[in-house]
């Protein structure tokens, strides 16, 4: 991690929910990710970065589906070294990947309850889990439509609903955002800021969303994490002139070394 | 495990069919109720309709476990933080109780054709294991397929047809068959339990490696190594089915059962005693021993007749193994009617050695005649249309006639062909 204060706010306060040190992720011979150090405790993280900087191999490997080539990485004060430790971190992960998977024939409540299950909710109390949490993403009324009916913005909301029924203390939401209309992604943001306690690890290209909500920025490319901070922390890196409405954009362009948004 | 079952049987394509199989299974069952009121046949009828169930649900299992292969689906039950081999769990058993159900259907309709006129006893749990274990391995043969190849069209049709051509050509070794004939489920036999065991094992191995196996398979860099334990399960699910395998072709399905104590029997002379599970074939049997009794003088009558297996070491046994109940009566008959025969001209293969071959052929014409008129007297009428065939050379409609004229005709009918057959058999044995 190069910038090692905002690395230390992210990972204060001694509840860490994600704390990895040294990962190197990758796919085949290609390394995706090297030597990274991660933390993250309640509250939001977002991971901003172009396309191919990491951030869906990040997600992956802190949902521990892909193990990590190299490093340590503790899941909700679990290390995570195999197949064992990672299914006794699962329990406390909401993962809704880029292109979540789902049997079509679901209905949305059999999908989020199933969910609810191979996550190891318990039975008892599942039923009432999967309700709230379709409601949360504002399902009620396509809760016994089948999944490959939904529009794709609303398959996408039964995705994050899958992913955040029964509340796991960390969530992994990778571009959570896409395919949802302006009015969905209000709500989301809503959604998200009400998470009180929960940890939020979510990847987006919509900048305006970081504006919106708050919380921590961490910025990726080619692999490394160039940046982490506040989003007051990332406008301050637009340099000075730089209005409201842009200096995000422009001091992440600028952390990637892209150049200048528009003014 | 509850949640994950039935939000997998709700999207299972079988439960779409299953009112089709379940419909189909009591249509075919319905078609000929020869079994009805007898508890070996009627299970060994709810039996054979897994030659077609279990293809049909193999190719259900297939469609449900190839959906796995959807893009994301894969990595979503592998990060699963139940223990890995659940969720295929929960699937195969989605796709295996669809199929019992519709198995149980057949089961529950061969109960109720035969409670309210059978003799004692249920249903044979041995005769429904068998199908029970038929139908669950073909549902785990179909998960794996679907598990393997990921295609929701090849590993239906794979899987159906593959289980189809199984369950054809092992349909012995499954015990859905015996010498090349449907179990018929003959009281005289039952399923040997060994040979019940190692189907049962048979389909505990399938469905252990099925749940264990597959989804490991495809496993590259880039996932966490399965634990030992899954691997271990998988290996021994393997080792169990290939026991298995190896060991159902020394075994015979059906052994023996010892005698009744207790045989149930008409109050006539003669008397005819059966199975007591064939209690239903009673009174039609009686009125064959009250025929049997009005023969005319000159035959000598056994005092009983047995079903096959109610008197030890006897082989003289009647069956009755042919479908409806009026043709079972014509074949007790004419089991009957050979008896009758051997009682009063001796053993049938007792002849002399020197006989010529037309003296041999006139005698076994006579023979032939009596045994088809014995058989339409006993029987009460003539040779059923249902039945076809009948011994070489002799007309059943001319012997119909027969058996109407006066008993004075027929007598002479008699005498005519016993002087035959005294002339030809051993003297020895031809004692009247």
């Amino acid at each position: 991690m190069d910038n090692n204060t905002s690395a230390e706010r992210v990972g204060d306060h001694g509840r860490r929910a994600v704390e990895a040190r040294a990962l190197s992720l990758g796919y085949g011979r290609r390394l995706v990710i090297k030597d990274l150090d991660f933390e993250a405790v309640p509250g939001v993280v977002w991971l901003l970065g172009p396309n191919g900087a990491g951030k869906t191999t990040l997600l992956r490997t802190l949902a521990t589906v892909s193990p990590p080539r190299g490093g340590t990485l503790k899941i909700l004060g679990n290390v995570v070294s195999g197949e064992r430790s990672a299914r006794r971190a699962r329990s406390g992960i909401g993962y809704l990947p880029q292109r979540f998977g789902f049997y079509p024939n679901f209905s949305v409540y059999d999908f989020v309850r199933y969910c609810a299950w191979l996550r190891g909710v318990a039975e008892r109390g599942a039923h009432q889990a999967a309700l709230a949490a379709i409601g949360a993403v504002g399902l009620e009324r396509q809760a016994g439509t089948t999944m490959r009916r939904l529009s794709g913005g609303m398959a996408q909301r039964a995705g994050i609903a899958a992913a955040i029924v029964g509340r796991p203390p960390l969530l992994l939401l990778d571009e959570p955002t896409v395919g949802l209309d302006p009015a969905q992604r209000l709500e989301f943001r809503s959604l998200i800021s009400s998470l009180d306690g929960t940890t939020v690890v979510l990847s987006t290209h919509l900048v305006e969303d970081v504006r919106a909500v708050g919380g921590t920025v961490v910025v990726m490319n080619d692999g490394r994490a160039v940046f982490r901070g506040s989003g007051e922390e990332l406008k301050a890196a637009a340099g000075p002139g730089w209005p409201g409405e842009n200096a995000l954009e422009q001091g992440y362009m600028n952390v990637i070394g892209t150049g200048q948004a528009n003014r | 495990m509850r949640s994950a079952f039935w939000a997998e049987l709700r999207r299972s394509p079988l439960r779409w069919w299953l009112p089709v199989l379940a419909l189909v299974n009591v249509a075919v069952m319905a078609s000929d109720q020869g079994w009805a009121g007898a508890w070996p046949r009627a299970s060994a009828e709810a039996l054979r309709p897994v030659v077609f169930l279990g293809p049909l649900v193999a190719a259900g299992a297939a469609w449900s476990a190839a959906r796995s292969g959807l893009p994301g689906v894969s990595d979503r039950m592998r990060s699963t933080a139940r223990v890995g081999w659940m969720p295929d769990a929960a699937q195969l058993a989605s796709s295996a109780v669809i199929g019992l159900v519709g198995y149980l259907t057949g089961v529950a309709y061969a109960a109720f054709a035969s409670v309210a006129q059978a003799g004692p006893g249920f249903l044979w749990p041995g005769y429904l294991l068998l199908g029970a274990a038929a139908t669950a391995a073909c549902a785990a043969i179909g998960h794996i397929a679907g598990r393997v190849t990921g295609s929701r069209f090849g590993a239906p049709v794979a899987a159906g047809g593959g289980c189809l051509i199984l369950m054809m050509a092992l349909s012995s070794l499954l015990g859905l068959t015996e010498n090349g004939n449907a179990v018929g489920g003959d009281p005289a036999f039952a399923v040997k339990p060994v040979a019940l065991d190692t189907r049962l094992l048979l389909g505990l191995g399938l469905t252990a490696t099925a749940v264990t196996l597959p989804s490991l398979f495809g496993l590259r860099a880039g996932r966490w190594r399965p634990e030992l334990q899954r691997w271990s399960a998988g290996a021994v699910g393997v080792a169990v089915v290939a026991a298995a395998a190896a060991l159902m072709p020394t075994q015979q399905v059906l052994q023996e059962r010892a005698a009744p104590t207790a045989p149930d029997c008409t109050a006539t002379v003669p008397r005819i005693c059966l199975w007591p599970e064939d209690h239903f074939y009673l009174k039609d049997v009686t009125a064959l021993a009250v025929r049997a009794g009005q023969l005319p003088p000159g035959l000598r009558v056994p005092a009983a007749f047995y079903e096959q297996g109610v008197k030890a070491d006897d082989s003289s046994g009647f069956s009755l193994d042919f479908g409806s109940v009026s043709d079972n009566m014509w074949f007790v008959a004419s089991a009957m009617a050979y008896n009758v025969m051997s009682s009063t001209f001796g053993p049938k293969a007792c002849f002399p050695s020197s006989m010529s071959q037309i003296s041999y052929d006139k005698m076994q014409q006579s023979g032939l005649l009596l045994v088809q008129w014995l058989s339409t007297r006993i029987f009460g009428g003539p040779q059923p249309s249902t039945v076809f065939g009948g011994p070489p050379g002799v007309d059943p409609t001319a012997i119909g006639r027969l058996a109407k004229e006066p008993e004075a005709a027929q007598a002479a009918f008699v005498r005519t062909q016993a002087t035959v057959q005294d002339k030809y058999l051993c003297k020895a044995h031809a004692q009247r």
